[in-house]
């Protein structure tokens, strides 16, 4: 919307978000997460820390002090400094350990497999990256801990809700994880009822507005992120 | 710049036709659906019961009509919807009494629904297709959102979010039996009760400047002559600022003296008996049913 919106008045705009949840590791979900705000704190922190032309212990540091401040930078609130402190950990542990996985890998044949050890890979990464958002979403840092607890500890069973929203929201998931899986691996552009019959392409736009106006959220609350 | 003024023109075109039929076919579909809620709206703002009762989703869940009925002799139905605020029940109470008086009205009103942020927000929700019906309905629409009467314009927009229900075309004749009341079947798994209430009831809050529509709705109750009783129903667990609210809102309704104020909120009968509950401020059926007895008892006395 950002993009369009800027494109209307003369503006081209960067790609800020470049479908970060197909990423197979922290380090290119950074690259595809938030990419202007990323390309910043590169440019003007990390590589004036030193980046990695120093020594290896300070070039961790570099990247956990980054990504701490990083969670500074979205609000004064311990929650999101853990969250940034969440993902520079994350980042210098895959450094660590980058070789250990490789290994791993090999010890269970998966990397004679890489299209099953990509999807692996892109599923750790989005559960690690979820796990970092509860610390970016909770009120404060007492309920992002009693979150984690409650994932841990037997409390109850699964809230299931209305059988309506269940399906409408699997309907929902499927029908943009269709259109992303798309658009990631078939198509590169952003707009994928893109034809070349202006009419065709017309009456398509048209009838995005129609099923707006049918299922579009009005009321709902806003994404979270999009104040930054 | 020709060429690009057909295309804008064809678009808002498209946009146009697109809008009225489909408007037409969703507003004719909504008005002929089956789905309970829909059902359940339509025959609350034309009720024509003698009894009628009004509130959130403790009022559709903790008055059995057939019982109070059958009780008190008198044509019954439970206007209560889950989710809604005062300021819905006060639309309804008015859009009845276009058509018809009841002669009893219970309102079903507890602390949980006054300060609840969001309460009267979700009206568009529901209240959305009946827009043009009345001046109440579209100023109280208008009310939340400025841009409310542009959306309106569109013939779908209405209808928003009510296709999945449209489409189920769920015929449920227990519903109609059940008179608007909507039992709850499970019982309550107390498990960590005291942190949930003392997390959902932490801070006291000053009623008075949240009774303007039950104000209201005492008013027009006056105004028509029509007997009321404001409860405050059964809750399974309360803490000391719950219990100074509830207090609170008892002061506050004393002067209106044109209606009968009822607290069941420390009921012994109730209170701390999980097998009455579903959760801490919803009455199972079995505890709807005990309730509903209670209520006949206190009109026969009434009367």
């Amino acid at each position: 919307m950002a993009i369009g919106s800027a494109k209307i008045m003369g503006f081209k705009l960067m790609t800020n978000f470049n479908r970060p949840y197909f990423s197979r590791n922290i380090a290119e979900f950074w690259k595809r997460w938030h990419i202007s705000l990323s390309t910043w704190f590169k440019d003007y922190l990390y590589i004036s820390l030193g980046g990695n032309r120093v020594g290896i212990p300070r070039w961790y540091l570099n990247l956990f002090l980054v990504f701490t401040i990083s969670g500074l930078w979205h609000g004064a609130n311990w929650t999101y400094i853990i969250w940034g402190a969440i993902n520079g950990f994350y980042l210098v542990f895959a450094i660590i350990s980058q070789d250990w996985r490789k290994a791993f890998a090999k010890l269970i044949y998966l990397d004679r497999l890489p299209k099953l050890n990509n999807f692996v890979q892109i599923i750790l990464t989005f559960i690690l990256a979820c796990f970092a958002w509860i610390f970016f979403r909770a009120n404060n840092v007492q309920d992002a801990f009693l979150i984690v607890e409650r994932m841990v500890s037997d409390k109850g069973t699964i809230y299931i809700g209305e059988m309506q929203q269940i399906i409408l929201s699997l309907f929902a998931i499927a029908m943009l994880l269709f259109f992303e899986v798309l658009q990631e691996y078939k198509f590169k552009s952003q707009l994928p009822i893109r034809t070349n019959h202006w009419l065709k392409e017309t009456v398509a736009y048209a009838g995005l507005v129609i099923l707006i106006l049918m299922l579009g959220v009005f009321d709902g609350g806003q994404f979270i992120y999009f104040q930054f | 710049m020709k060429k690009f003024g057909i295309r804008l023109l064809v678009f808002f075109l498209v946009i146009f036709i697109g809008d009225t039929v489909v408007g037409y076919w969703l507003s004719f579909n909504y008005n002929n659906s089956e789905y309970a809620s829909f059902t359940k709206l339509k025959h609350t703002l034309n009720a024509k019961e003698e009894l009628l009762i009004f509130g959130s989703s403790r009022a559709q869940h903790h008055y059995n009509s057939q019982i109070l009925a059958k009780g008190l002799g008198m044509s019954v139905y439970n206007c209560g919807f889950g989710g809604q605020g005062v300021e819905f029940s006060y639309l309804q109470l008015k859009e009845i009494l276009k058509q018809n008086k009841p002669k009893q009205v219970i309102f079903d009103l507890s602390v949980n629904i006054l300060i609840d942020p969001e309460g009267n927000s979700k009206l568009s929700g529901i209240l959305a297709p009946y827009y043009h019906r009345s001046l109440d309905i579209k100023n109280a629409l208008d009310g939340f959102d400025k841009f409310e009467k542009y959306k309106m314009i569109s013939n779908i927009y209405p209808y928003n979010s009510t296709l999945y229900n449209i489409l189920r075309r769920k015929k449920n004749n227990e519903d109609a039996l059940l008179k608007g009341f909507q039992p709850l079947h499970s019982v309550f798994d107390t498990t960590g009760i005291n942190t949930i209430v003392n997390n959902g009831f932490n801070k006291a809050y000053s009623l008075n400047d949240k009774l303007k529509f039950v104000e209201k709705f005492i008013l027009l109750c006056g105004a028509n002559d029509i007997p009321l009783i404001i409860v405050n129903s059964p809750i399974y667990l309360t803490n000391d600022i719950l219990d100074s609210m509830n207090a609170e809102m008892k002061l506050l309704l004393k002067p209106y003296t044109n209606c009968q104020y009822l607290d069941f909120t420390l009921d012994s009968s109730f209170k701390a008996h999980p097998e009455y509950f579903k959760d801490n401020l919803h009455l199972n059926e079995k505890g709807a049913e005990l309730f509903t007895k209670k209520i006949i008892k206190i009109f026969m006395v009434t009367r």
